[in-house]
């Protein structure tokens, strides 16, 4: 989905925003569940107990138990202890890709800003090219041809994400060309990189935020998608979407229900709070749009 | 106001695109009580020729509508079909068929030799992109053919209109499990074609001709292959129309339990469940092939038979089978299918301790770590990949899983880069003389299947006097000698062999199941159903 | 209008071509061998060598990544989109066969999306921060936060498995194939599709109507005492309807994203699933194929937004 994130001409009051994000009960939510996320990835090894790609033939396919929280997999894999580990995965990929969108909108949306004229013109042709084609397909087509894996994947992510941030960035610096502090500062001759740091930067942060957060959101979602249908993380690591490959069967389903409900329910869960967050965060940043 | 409005354009759109879209109910395919539906575990390529490469859901529908002078039997023995019998000569180097009289083509034509001289001439000549071609290599001619030395293949001949003669280049009694099946094409059809335009003959996309027990009437992308008993079989077939159904095998599990289809294959996932349907009884066959982990023996630490010992040690194969195939399936001793093998092989039961001791004696360096490659997407072999990684860690043989593309395999074998390979598949099971394919020293990648780069000049010498040898018992102890050396030697890492499991509507008699879901099925003119 | 479109159209064209040469590139540049792959180990005898390079040489593999190009792009231009290198077929044919039914399952859920969308946005934007609104929000983020296949798999779960109400795979059972039983087949997939897509909708309804109902003629027919549903359907809606099509327009690529993932969990026989299926067989000329479909499809539901803007908003038409 595409959501528009409406440029600011003024700085925007930090304290105000952050009062306005506290508000919001639903992105605080959000926000306590992903740190629970991430603390579970971070301290995977003493949570989960077990080793992650520990077979087990004897308790294989195990329903929940005291020793295993969430059963286990058809070699007789502790889930839970995949569950958390695979978090490491999901987010890792999450937060690569969006900071890999982030930086290459930054660098090209301040580019066009600055250029104008056919540079301008140029990168938001790409930009809208980019936009169009829904990066899932795409990936599944460049997967197939140079084979899974998860740098493909994030490179892959990252190049269909950055227009969002690109175009923003962009809008932040066309109209702040315009303001008379900053044409007092070229006219004492400071470079573009300065102006990019000085002022873009600065005043693209709290759009751009809420642009990354839902980046990572889509990200994630996408990671899953993708190991879903075996083109993204390959096993034996485990990741949300690959944890779920398994359930294609439909005993599997009937019969092993802790196989597919757990990882589903993490990712669902994760990208919801994510986006809770992104959503908390706009109001925040920019109080006329709720 | 409007809302009514869109609910009612919703469902007019919805009707108005099931109906343009949809299949439509189609009263030719109304199962009725002389008609049977057989599950297809893929979708047909729909190119039903035997020149193309192997393709399971193809070649089943090809057992349908095509026969060979011989066949294989569930059993896996090779059983006359059009051809009455055979005859091998002392030598083991001239094969001599003698075709039943009076056959006729479906529609009706006369079937005779210069059908099979046509057929044969066509499978070994690479030009028609025959691709079994290669098999032919062991027929007198062929070499000199191919290079263009000569213009007709001189171990193929036809002295009269029921006798078809093949002559091999060397003693080779095993030749007639490699080349003594394939499907004979209509000569009066296709002979017209040059040998590399007969592969695109529209024929092929529907072969309405033909000496199978059917003969095809159509193939409905997405639904159905339609072939009806043929009129002009030397036995006609009982039943007279049958439809192989393409579906997941999930669905072909439902409707075997409801009635739907009379005949599937399912996994071992779903066996309890067929178990628990009362009009269905199951039969389970073990499969040609067996699932197996080549060790690249052009390495030097894989040279030491110790090793590959203490990894057939280190690895509780029964619990496998047990665990993943869910017990439907057996541990592999060595290449030889179970029916052919001797007592007393070595049948490398799990020890950890006797592994350790193999890998100390043999010098394994425990930092040294491999890679095992395979190709994702089965989940028993999905699984046993992550089961040898762990329990050759226990024995101190770090391996690194590789999940590789199918496409990059054959260049890991090229440039001989590979560690371990899992993969399965082969069929061993007719004639014991297919396994030197994948063990000889002359058959080493790329001139034959020998991966793993295994020699041994005495299982060699072993294999060749066993093919050479016409007498059954003789070749027998022979082959009993190679299998012992084979087993000590371990050349593979062999492990299991699953078995093919099909659910039979108990309303259906005669049916033999086949020992894989993508296997040909056997003789279905013997088929019968009732109510 | 007319120059404004025709330069995005060539634009497209463009933008169209250099797609067709980055997927060959890549596909050039990808290491192992499809026609090596077909003979299974094995199965390698001496005759393999001969067969694979005859085959190669029949698909014109054995030729220069430019020549294959050019030939490609020559039989593209007269339709023709060369053969799979897994069984021969004509690739306008395998995937000709498979358009029907991905257009059946994004048609529906198209359908059923904008019928959750619609109604709930409009509902939202009229009582703004009220539970409505605060639970259309939760809803839309849940469409696109929660993933079609899991989704997928919950309701597996319940229709298919417990409640035994509806199939959960195929297009249409096979043993009995009617129409009562292809909308059976097409309930979960479609339903869940739509709901999937029904989020960004729902968005753009509700805050295109917040505006349209704060507009000066909607006050004035609020004044003259018009009854508020009638404003809000006969004006305000009305006002916000081509610019919801321009949005659908620019969304059905996503719509398509999402059939990719259905198709493989329902076995739905469409586009999807063969994409997926050619991708892990290295069908190498049906996934460009599929690639060529997808960028048309792509590149022609922008132009539709395009047209559709250009209708809405005559500022475009002066750029």
């Amino acid at each position: 989905m595409t959501i528009q994130v409406e440029v600011l001409d003024e700085a925007v009051p930090r304290r105000g925003a952050l009062r306005r994000f506290r508000r919001h009960p639903v992105a605080l939510a959000g926000l306590v569940f992903l740190f629970l996320v991430v603390l579970a990835a971070i301290f995977a090894r003493p949570l989960s107990g077990h080793d992650p790609n520990q077979i087990d033939l004897l308790a294989a396919r195990a329903a929940p138990s005291g020793e295993h929280w969430l059963g286990t997999d058809s070699t007789g894999r502790d889930v839970f202890s995949r569950l958390v580990f695979a978090g490491r995965v999901s987010l890792g990929v999450g937060i690569a890709s969006a900071a890999l969108a982030v930086v290459l909108g930054t660098v090209l949306g301040g580019i066009a800003g600055l250029l104008g004229g056919w540079v301008d013109g140029l990168v938001m042709r790409i930009a809208d090219v980019f936009m169009s084609f829904p990066s899932l397909v795409v990936i599944v087509v460049v997967a197939g041809i140079l084979g899974p894996s998860v740098v493909t994947m994030v490179i892959a992510i990252g190049l269909f994400q950055w227009p969002v941030c690109g175009r923003i960035v962009r809008g932040v610096t066309l109209s702040l060309r315009e303001q008379e502090y900053v044409l007092a500062s070229r006219a004492t001759g400071a470079g573009p990189m300065w102006l990019l740091r000085r002022h873009i930067i600065p005043a693209a942060l709290p759009p751009v935020s809420v642009a990354a957060t839902l980046a990572v959101a889509q990200a994630i979602a996408l990671e899953a998608t993708l190991s879903f249908l075996g083109l993204g993380v390959q096993p034996p690591s485990a990741s949300w979407g690959n944890m779920l490959t398994d359930a294609q069967s439909l005993t599997v389903i009937r019969t092993e229900p802790w196989l597919w409900l757990s990882p589903g329910v993490a990712v669902a869960l994760t990208v919801l709070a994510v986006n809770f967050i992104g959503d908390g965060l706009r109001d925040a940043v920019d109080p006329r749009q709720s | 106001m409007k809302r009514v409005f869109l609910a009612g354009a919703a469902a007019v759109a919805l009707l108005a695109v099931a109906a343009c879209t949809g299949p439509k109910p189609d009263t030719t395919s109304t199962p009725g009580k002389s008609s049977l539906n057989v599950y297809l575990y893929q979708e047909p390529a729909g190119v039903f020729s035997p020149l193309a490469p192997l393709n399971g859901a193809d070649s089943q529908v090809m057992s349908f509508v095509y026969e060979g002078l011989l066949a294989v039997d569930p059993d896996y023995k090779l059983q006359p079909r059009l051809a009455e019998s055979y005859d091998v000569s002392p030598d083991a180097t001239t094969f001599t068929f003698h075709l039943r009289k009076g056959l006729k083509w479906s529609d009706g034509q006369p079937f005779t030799s210069k059908d099979v001289l046509f057929t044969y001439n066509l499978l070994a000549n690479p030009k028609s992109t025959s691709a079994t071609a290669g098999s032919y290599s062991g027929v007198a001619g062929v070499a000199d053919f191919t290079s263009g030395k000569s213009p007709a293949i001189s171990g193929f001949s036809a002295p009269d209109d029921n006798t078809f003669v093949i002559k091999a280049a060397a003693a080779n009694f095993g030749l007639m499990a490699v080349i003594g099946n394939p499907w004979i094409l209509p000569e009066h059809i296709l002979g017209k074609d040059a040998p590399d335009a007969v592969a695109k003959n529209e024929f092929f996309r529907k072969p309405t001709v033909g000496m199978g027990p059917y003969t095809f009437v159509e193939y409905k992308t997405n639904q159905y292959v339609h072939v009806t008993a043929n009129p002009n079989y030397r036995n006609p077939a009982k039943i007279k129309d049958v439809y192989l159904k393409p579906m997941t095998s999930d669905v072909a599990t439902a409707q075997l339990g409801n009635g739907g289809i009379d005949i599937a294959s399912f996994s071992p996932t779903d066996a309890a469940t067929v178990a628990g349907f009362g009009g269905v009884t199951t039969q389970e066959k073990p499969g040609a092939g067996f699932v197996r982990i080549a060790l690249n023996q052009s390495k030097p630490y894989f040279q030491d038979a110790r090793v590959r010992q203490a990894l057939l040690y280190a690895v509780d194969r029964q619990q496998i089978v047990k665990t993943v195939l869910m017990g439907k399936g057996e541990v592999r001793l060595s290449n030889f299918a179970k029916a052919n093998e001797p007592s007393g092989l070595n049948d490398y039961a799990k020890n950890v301790e006797k592994a350790k001791q193999l890998l100390a004696e043999a010098g394994w360096d425990p930092n040294r770590t491999v890679n095992l490659q395979w190709v994702h997407g089965q989940r028993d072999r999905d699984a046993t990949a992550t089961i040898v990684q762990s329990e050759l860690a226990a024995v101190g043989v770090k391996v690194n899983l590789v999940n590789i593309q199918a496409a990059q395999i054959a260049g890991t074998y090229k440039d001989k880069s590979y560690d371990m390979t899992l993969y399965g598949g082969g069929n061993y099971a007719v004639d014991s003389s297919s396994i030197n394919v994948i063990t000889a020293c002359a058959q080493q990648y790329p001139a034959g299947g020998n991966i793993n780069f295994f020699c041994d000049q005495k299982l060699d010498g072993l294999m060749t006097q066993a093919n050479q040898t016409v007498d059954a018992g003789a070749r027998k102890a022979l082959y009993d000698q190679a299998a012992s050396e084979e087993n000590a030697q371990a050349d593979l890492m062999w492990l299991y062999n699953p078995y093919g499991l099909w659910g039979v509507s108990k309303k259906v008699q005669g049916f033999r199941a086949p020992g894989s879901q993508d296997a040909n099925f056997w003789d279905p003119a013997s088929w019968s159903i009732t109510g | 209008m007319g120059a404004y479109l025709v330069r995005r159209l060539l634009v497209n064209v463009l933008v169209f071509f250099l797609i067709t040469v980055a997927i060959f590139g890549l596909v050039h540049k990808t290491p192992g061998d499809p026609i090596a792959m077909q003979v299974p180990a094995d199965q390698l005898n001496s005759g393999s060598a001969d067969f694979i390079a005859q085959k190669r040489h029949e698909l014109g593999l054995d030729q220069s990544v430019v020549v294959q190009y050019w030939h490609w792009l020559l039989g593209a231009l007269h339709g023709d989109l060369g053969y799979s290198l897994l069984n021969g077929r004509a690739v306008t044919e395998v995937l000709g066969e498979r358009i029907g039914p991905t257009i059946e399952l994004m048609g529906v859920a198209l359908v059923i999306s904008l019928l959750v969308a619609i109604p709930l946005g409009i509902a939202a934007a009229r009582r703004r921060n009220s539970v409505v609104d605060y639970s259309a929000t939760v809803v839309s983020l849940g469409s696109v936060s929660i993933p079609v296949f899991f989704v997928a798999l919950i309701a597996i779960y319940f229709f298919t498995l417990k409640l035994q109400w509806l199939p959960s795979s195929g297009i249409s059972d096979p043993t009995a194939p009617s129409l009562l039983d292809t909308i059976r087949h097409l309930v979960l997939p479609a339903l869940i599709l739509g709901f999937g897509n029904s989020g960004p909708f729902m968005r753009y309804v509700r805050s295109s109507m917040i505006t349209e109902l704060q507009a000066d003629y909607v006050r004035t027919a609020e004044a003259k005492g018009a009854p508020p549903r009638r404003v809000v359907l006969r004006h305000a809606f009305r006002n916000s309807l081509i610019p919801l099509l321009t949005v659908v327009a620019s969304n059905v690529p996503q719509l398509l994203a999402g059939a990719v993932v259905i198709e493989q969990v329902f076995a739905w026989p469409g586009m999807g699933q063969l994409a997926v299926s050619s991708v892990n067989q290295h069908d190498y000329s049906v996934i460009i194929g599929f690639a060529l479909l997808i960028a048309i499809l792509v590149l022609l539901s922008n132009l539709l937004a395009d047209v559709l803007y250009t209708l809405v908003d005559p500022r475009v038409r002066l750029r």
